[in-house]
């Protein structure tokens, strides 16, 4: 499982595939606050990052100078 | 097998069939640039999805210079005559020979590379000197795309944020880049894509801007819809581009553009006041290249200056040239100066002079020759303007709509270098009038000046919905794309075969099952005692009878092809037959709409390849043959399929030489297939039918394309395992017509049900001629056989129980006077008589072959369950004479 759930943070850890991106969808909106944390964040499918840029998640961890840093989650 | 191999080799046979079927079209009609088009779409696609796969390599370089050919031939530099025709034939031959390999071994055989290389070097021939050119296909989209991109007709580049077009300017390298506008498919996901890891690992990538247009509200929301969409943009070459983008081909395009083009600001207008001390001062810098000063003062303004704005944008935009170290884009640095001053932006493009205002020589103005389209632009927004001055109803929005419409007069004066006017918008258009008469001055000075050009430029703005310049409207363009793809549904399934096969399979376990309710509900009478329970259950299975024929039929109809499938292998059949025999033929297709089970349509086609063979070999004459018979040069052979009841009917016919029926009498006579006798006995018409007995040819010679072995009784025999029957009609010199009789489909079978010794058995009902009762004394006995006389026709009959051996040792059952049933069969050439017990209903069954020991009683073509759990065996009449 590269995302790991805790309480109200989504880890992303290494590559997170598109199966993912059901669970991620079913947890992000029993949500009130959820938080996602990407520092250990290699890649992640274009569904998940869908998820993350709908629901405007808090994102902690971000590199501003990487590849989803500078394009993906930058607005 | 890997499932995309599979998937690629289904595919790519069914793109060369129709490939193969559009370039005997275009052998007739070289000129028809859609029927280019469409073969170089197919070609292109055979070598971009061979491209997968890197053990295809030979294949896929041999199609790549195919392609180049065509593309060639699209340009109009080339025509495709006969032989480049037959050329590209045998290519798909060669490919269809490799997709078999491939199947049978999983890979290309070692000659593969050499037989690629042969087809490369004769289609590199056509190519002659321009062998080396690049395939045209991107080249000519770039061309047309670089050529949108000088003119910066490229309004989704206003899209851009600053920040992401700064960052490609100072990383990129050279002069000119590449933009991809890549716009995935909403399904892409579902197709293994994944957008965002093709736009990382893009080559050489330099920026990204990232749209996201998700649905409002969140019950709308699917993640696994793709709602994005990017401009990627890359120092890569066009080549690599293209590789990297392969699979998405169709999603993007791909924009060569100049890297000036990225330069220009963006934002909110505000009053150049604030920063008027750094205006002052920033002109010196710039006389004097005191370039670092000059950012110094850029950062102290920038300080001033809301984020944001117009002015910031253009204060960044010149710290960036200048820490970007391209020196040749420091010219640029005074435009944004005189930005800031007036609020528009003009771009003095490098390779365009700068021009000198002669009304004002004292500051030089930078500014580029405005075109037709600018014109075009600025006349379509004075009439907006003027609309929106008239739609002004309210008093109180009146001053704000006054503010900005001069603003805009202002702007396109300065655009249009009419500085006097420009200075004196505030006066003369303080109120809606005088807007609306300075306005249509304007407008009519534009219009009268370049009338014709103007007119003409802004009907073609109408129909291309011109983008409006105002920079933060982003451009409708990637929203219509995303609005087509909705529409883009998929309409056609492909479906595997065996899942048909074995989705037929369950109805016909469903038809068995579903058929023991009658019995279940007569034994809820019978042995419970319920009627009221028989009742419910004959209601019931009622409607499961219905939806179960509905679903019988609806899975019949997924089987059913139509002949087209076979039909369309043999125009080139005919064409290179009769090349090679030096024959002039017309083929003739008719019904290929006509529908039949694919199993049918399948097995037909090797029964009619001979038949065609057998026609264009034997049948056609040669052309002088032909004349001097008082016969056309050319020969025609018709297919025809039409459908009967439940059959179909397929007939060969040509208007060759026919067929002798003296000769083919004294050929079989020859050949000890028929007697002496047999031979004055028999008429024309079962002469005829002698060729389809087994070793029988009449071919004097036996050519290279006919008669090597596969005599007519194969077909014979597999028209008949087909469950069809053949015949042959011919006149001399006249020509032959062959008809081949088949099922529609063979998965049900109709059979009437007849009792003997207590046993149900069926018969084919397309065997029955009738049934009738027959008093016993009736029965005649002729040379110690019985018949019986029908309608003065003498028909022999048979007892069914004896032939099977079903009544050894017991008495006939049944009295004296009592009538005979007896089921008169059809049968080729004659009829005959089988007494029954009983005659019962006649149902639909699924035939199953029968297997193991019983696979040897030819006598039966095979079994069924019946709904009460009962074997049911299926006589066979063809095989009954046999056993008589």
């Amino acid at each position: 499982m590269a995302i790991v759930y805790k309480e109200d943070v989504a880890y992303f850890k290494g590559v997170c595939e598109v199966e993912e991106a059901e669970e991620l969808l079913d947890w992000i909106k029993l949500k009130n606050t959820p938080k996602i944390d990407v520092s250990e964040m290699e890649h992640i499918h274009t569904a998940i990052a869908q998820i993350v840029l709908f629901f405007k998640p808090e994102i902690i961890g971000l590199d501003k100078n990487s590849f989803f840093g500078k394009y993906i989650f930058s607005s | 097998m890997d499932e995309l191999l599979k998937e690629f080799i289904n595919e790519t046979r069914e793109l060369v069939e129709n490939a193969s079927q559009t370039f005997l079209e275009i052998d007739k009609d070289p000129d028809n640039l859609e029927l280019i088009n469409e073969l170089f779409r197919v070609i292109h696609t055979i070598k971009g999805s061979s491209g997968i796969f890197e053990f295809l390599t030979p294949l896929n370089k041999a199609v790549h210079v195919a392609e180049d050919v065509l593309d060639r031939a699209r340009e109009g530099e080339l025509k495709l005559n006969s032989e480049i025709v037959d050329l590209y034939l045998d290519l798909l031959d060669q490919i269809n020979e490799w997709l078999d390999e491939v199947e049978d071994s999983g890979e290309l055989g070692s000659e593969a590379e050499e037989i690629s290389r042969g087809f490369q070097e004769k289609f590199s021939a056509l190519l002659g000197e321009k062998e080396n050119k690049d395939t045209g296909f991107e080249q000519e989209q770039t061309s047309s795309q670089s050529a949108e991109a000088s003119e910066l007709d490229l309004p989704w580049l206003l899209q851009i944020e600053d920040k992401i077009r700064q960052d490609v300017f100072l990383s990129c390298k050279s002069d000119d880049l590449l933009a991809v506008e890549y716009i995935p498919e909403e399904g892409s996901f579902f197709v293994g894509e994944d957008p965002i890891l093709t736009v990382k690992n893009t080559p050489s990538l330099l920026g990204v801007k990232a749209n996201f247009t998700p649905p409002e509200d969140r019950e709308s929301f699917d993640p696994f819809v793709c709602k994005m969409s990017f401009y990627v943009f890359t120092e890569a070459s066009e080549q690599e581009i293209k590789e990297h983008y392969l699979y998405v081909e169709e999603q993007t395009k791909v924009y060569s553009l100049p890297l000036d083009a990225l330069i220009f600001p963006c934002g909110e207008q505000v009053e150049p006041d604030l920063v008027s001390d750094f205006l002052q001062e920033a002109g010196s810098f710039i006389q004097n290249e005191n370039w670092m000063e000059l950012v110094d003062r850029v950062n102290v303004a920038l300080e001033i200056i809301g984020e944001d704005t117009f002015i910031a944008s253009c204060l960044i935009w010149i710290k960036t040239i200048i820490l970007s170290q391209k020196k040749e884009y420091l010219a640029l640095v005074p435009s944004f100066l005189e930005a800031i001053k007036t609020g528009t932006f003009i771009k003095m493009l490098k390779k365009q002079p700068p021009r000198v205002d002669k009304s004002d020589s004292d500051s030089t103005v930078y500014a580029r020759e405005l075109t037709d389209h600018d014109l075009a632009l600025c006349v379509d927004l004075l009439k907006t303007q003027l609309k929106v001055l008239s739609g002004t109803k309210q008093k109180e929005l009146e001053s704000g709509v006054i503010k900005s419409v001069q603003k805009v007069l202002k702007q396109i004066l300065l655009c249009l270098d009419k500085k006097e006017l420009a200075a004196e918008v505030k006066e003369k258009g303080k109120d809606v009038s005088g807007l609306e008469v300075l306005l249509k001055q304007l407008i009519d000075d534009l219009v009268n000046e370049h009338q014709n050009k103007v007119l003409s430029k802004e009907e073609e703005l109408q129909t291309k919905k011109a983008p409006s310049p105002a920079p933060a409207k982003p451009s409708q363009k990637p929203e219509d794309k995303t609005i087509k793809s909705q529409h883009s549904e998929i309409k056609v399934l492909k479906v595997d075969k065996v899942k048909i096969d074995a989705l037929m399979e369950l109805v016909s376990e469903l038809v068995v099952a579903k058929n023991a309710l009658p019995y279940l509900a007569k034994k809820a009478e019978e042995v419970f005692g319920s009627r009221e329970m028989g009742r419910e259950l004959k209601v019931q299975y009622g409607t499961i009878n219905r939806i179960c024929e509905e679903l019988q039929n609806a899975v019949m109809q997924i089987r059913m092809v139509p002949v087209a499938h076979v039909f369309q292998r043999f125009p080139r059949l005919v064409r290179d037959l009769s090349k090679k025999l030096h024959k002039k033929i017309n083929l003739v297709m008719e019904g290929e709409d006509t529908k039949a089970d694919k199993t049918v349509v399948e097995d037909l086609a090797e029964p009619m390849v001979h038949l065609i063979r057998n026609s264009i070999d034997h049948g056609i004459e040669s052309p002088e043959e032909r004349k001097d018979r008082g016969k056309p040069e050319t020969g025609t052979i018709i297919l025809r399929a039409t459908q009967l009841d439940d059959q179909i009917l397929v007939e060969i016919i040509d208007d060759g030489r026919g067929i002798d029926p003296e000769k083919v009498k004294r050929k079989a006579y020859e050949k000890g297939l028929i007697s002496e006798e047999d031979l004055d006995k028999m008429s024309d018409e079962q002469a005829l039918q002698l060729i389809l007995a087994p070793g029988f040819s009449t071919a004097e010679q036996v050519s290279e394309l006919s008669g090597r072995g596969v005599g007519m009784d194969v077909v014979k025999t597999f028209v008949e395992s087909l469950g069809g029957t053949i015949n042959i009609l011919s006149q001399k010199g006249r020509g032959t017509t062959i008809q081949i009789y088949l099922p529609l489909s063979m998965a049900v079978t109709r059979v009437l049900t007849v009792e003997v010794a207590g046993d149900l058995f069926g018969v084919p009902i397309e065997n029955v001629a009738e049934t009738v009762k027959v008093a016993k004394q009736d029965v005649k006995t002729i040379k110690n056989r019985e018949v019986i006389v029908l309608r003065e026709k003498i028909i022999p009959i048979y007892h069914l129980d004896k032939l099977l051996q079903l009544r050894s040792g017991q008495i006939e059952i049944g009295v004296e006077d009592e009538d005979l049933a007896v089921l008169v069969l059809q049968l080729k050439n004659k009829e005959l008589g089988l007494v029954v017990d009983k005659f019962h209903e006649d149902i639909d069954i699924i035939l199953k072959p029968l297997e193991g020991l019983m696979e040897n009683y030819t006598l039966y073509s095979g079994a069924t369950l019946l709904g009460d759990g009962r074997v049911l065996l299926v006589i066979n009449p063809k095989e009954i004479e046999k056993w008589l």
